[in-house]
């Protein structure tokens, strides 16, 4: 693929594809048509030239794509209900050419918000919105979530059937605010899902969050002048932060703790570009996307593991535990006031705690090793090597344990 | 090497009505297990505790025309509660070490058919 097409692919695509659902009201014709354009440009750009205004040329090509399928399908008789799209917006998105000087218009935000309805699951929300606001291709979106290409087809169609016959809006106040913040959860959910352990290739991973990133940067654009950001302001920085670890946090396919990491393989600028989108929420209201930024910027800035100022992550995660009260973020900050305040101080925070899977007593036995109560530690490792179902971290556990 | 299936049949009420304490000695059981099998060298390739058979669904019928019932398809007090994918050539060592599973009850050990051809 020629740099110009692969450039339009990841700019232009969520554009033109707002503006095709505007005009035929469909998300399977309009995606199909653009993907036909696209694969059409694939084949002539190499030996015609790049046109002048490539938008404009795609748009065109997936128009004329279009209307050729909805010919056929009159004939088929066979058709989707329609999306609920403002007749003003339908003649403006009909007429918009995006010819030279013609600014197409951004309904990309229409798109967004329309794959964060709530009648879709959020794992088929982001896989949604990756195939359709970011361009990512089907393909990729179904390494990204370990299911082969068929299933995450298939899942990909049943999300545009269910969405078929909804508004293709933008609505207002409360509810603008609440489909945001669904976008926001898919957009971290899509970029956690890139750094889970084990999940695939590094480089993989990287990528999917690399175009989380780019979703919550697109939404930021392209939300209402007066829409309150702090909520994704944080997010943004907390996603960022994490990214600029990508390069440290795997060595020869294990992964590196935070505390072992190579400091000077962190992406610097990402660290202070979420630095200045921190500093003037200093004194915002808590939440859980702010005070998650504000931890792992704390670890960012530490020169060194030593240096880390654990006693001021202990009161974000202090705070944070009270503001979500999760058993994960309490397990999360049992660790970090182990680490300010000593083993005993920390596992006296577990106590109680009932979290399924192998993190929890993980945690209690490498606290109870730091303590010195081996025997205790042993127990805890055998728990959490009987709860672990993944075999590589199982394969590690049943080592640290033996080094007991 | 053979592939053996390791099923764990148990009573679910009792599984359910266990405190945080007992579930804990369980799981640490499945870590001693899991743990003998490496030093022993048995290979553990797969596995996991499943739901509640009242989770299960029963399919009859054929593609595009099923009958899907809730619950499980053998209506016995012990249900199958976990299994493990275990790959060794010392099935004798291997049933052994299922003695820590075992306990009061009891567990099945299945060996796989090979269709590889290389047999």
């Amino acid at each position: 693929m020629t740099d110009a097409l692969s450039g339009a692919l990841r700019d232009e695509w969520g554009r033109l594809l707002a503006l095709l659902v505007a005009q035929y009201r469909r998300l399977d014709l309009a995606e199909d048509g653009l993907a036909d354009a696209f694969e059409a440009a694939a084949r002539t750009w190499p030996g015609a030239g790049v046109p002048d205004n490539p938008p404009a040329w795609l748009l065109t090509a997936a128009r004329r794509r279009t209307t050729d399928r909805l010919r056929t399908e009159a004939v088929a008789a066979r058709r989707l209900p329609l999306l609920a799209v403002d007749a003003d917006l339908q003649e403006e998105a009909q007429r918009v050419m995006a010819d030279a000087g013609e600014r197409v218009r951004d309904e990309r935000l229409r798109l967004v918000l329309l794959c964060a309805h709530p009648s879709l699951p959020t794992p088929s929300a982001a896989a949604l919105t990756l195939r359709l606001v970011l361009g990512v291709p089907t393909e990729d979106v179904a390494r990204l979530f370990l299911v082969s290409t068929p299933t995450m087809a298939a899942r990909l169609t049943r999300a545009r059937k269910k969405l078929a016959g909804e508004r293709f809006g933008v609505p207002a106040g409360a509810e603008l605010e609440a489909r945001v913040g669904v976008v926001a959860d898919v957009a971290y959910l899509a970029f956690t899902t890139g750094y889970a352990p084990f999940s695939g290739a590094d480089v993989l991973r990287a990528g999917v969050a690399a175009e989380a990133i780019r979703l919550v940067r697109v939404l930021r654009e392209v939300l209402p002048r007066d829409f309150p950001r702090a909520e994704l302001d944080a997010l943004l920085a907390l996603m960022l932060v994490q990214h600029s670890r990508r390069d440290a946090r795997a060595r020869d396919g294990a992964v590196v703790l935070l505390a072992d990491q190579d400091r000077s393989r962190w992406h610097q600028a990402e660290i202070e570009e979420a630095v200045a989108l921190l500093t003037p929420l200093a004194h915002a209201p808590a939440s859980p996307y702010l005070l998650q930024a504000l931890i792992a910027a704390e670890h960012a800035i530490a020169a060194s593991s030593a240096d880390t100022d654990w006693s001021r992550i202990a009161d974000r995660y202090r705070e944070l535990d009270e503001l979500t009260g999760s058993p994960v973020v309490r397990l999360n900050r049992a660790v970090a006031v182990a680490e300010a305040d000593g083993p005993l101080a920390g596992l006296r925070l577990l106590d109680g705690l009932v979290l399924p899977g192998h993190r929890l007593p993980t945690a209690r036995a490498e606290l109870l090793a730091r303590a010195g109560r081996v025997e205790d530690a042993r127990t805890a490792y055998d728990e959490a090597i009987g709860r672990c179902r993944n075999l590589a971290e199982r394969a590690h556990l049943i080592e640290r344990r033996a080094r007991l | 090497m053979t592939e053996y299936v390791v099923l764990l049949p148990g009573n679910e009420s009792t599984w359910e009505a266990a405190t945080e304490q007992q579930k804990s000695e369980m799981y640490a059981k499945h870590g001693e297990f899991a743990r003998l099998l490496a030093e022993r060298g048995h290979k553990v390739i797969g596995g996991n505790e499943l739901t509640h058979s009242r989770e299960a669904k029963v399919v009859r019928g054929e593609l595009d025309n099923i009958t899907v019932t809730d619950g499980p398809y053998a209506e016995t007090v012990e249900q199958l509660g976990g299994y493990y994918l275990v790959d060794t050539d010392d099935l004798d060592d291997l049933l052994q070490v299922c003695g820590v599973l075992a306990g009061a009850g009891a567990v099945e050990v299945r060996g796989t058919v090979d269709h590889s051809g290389n047999a």
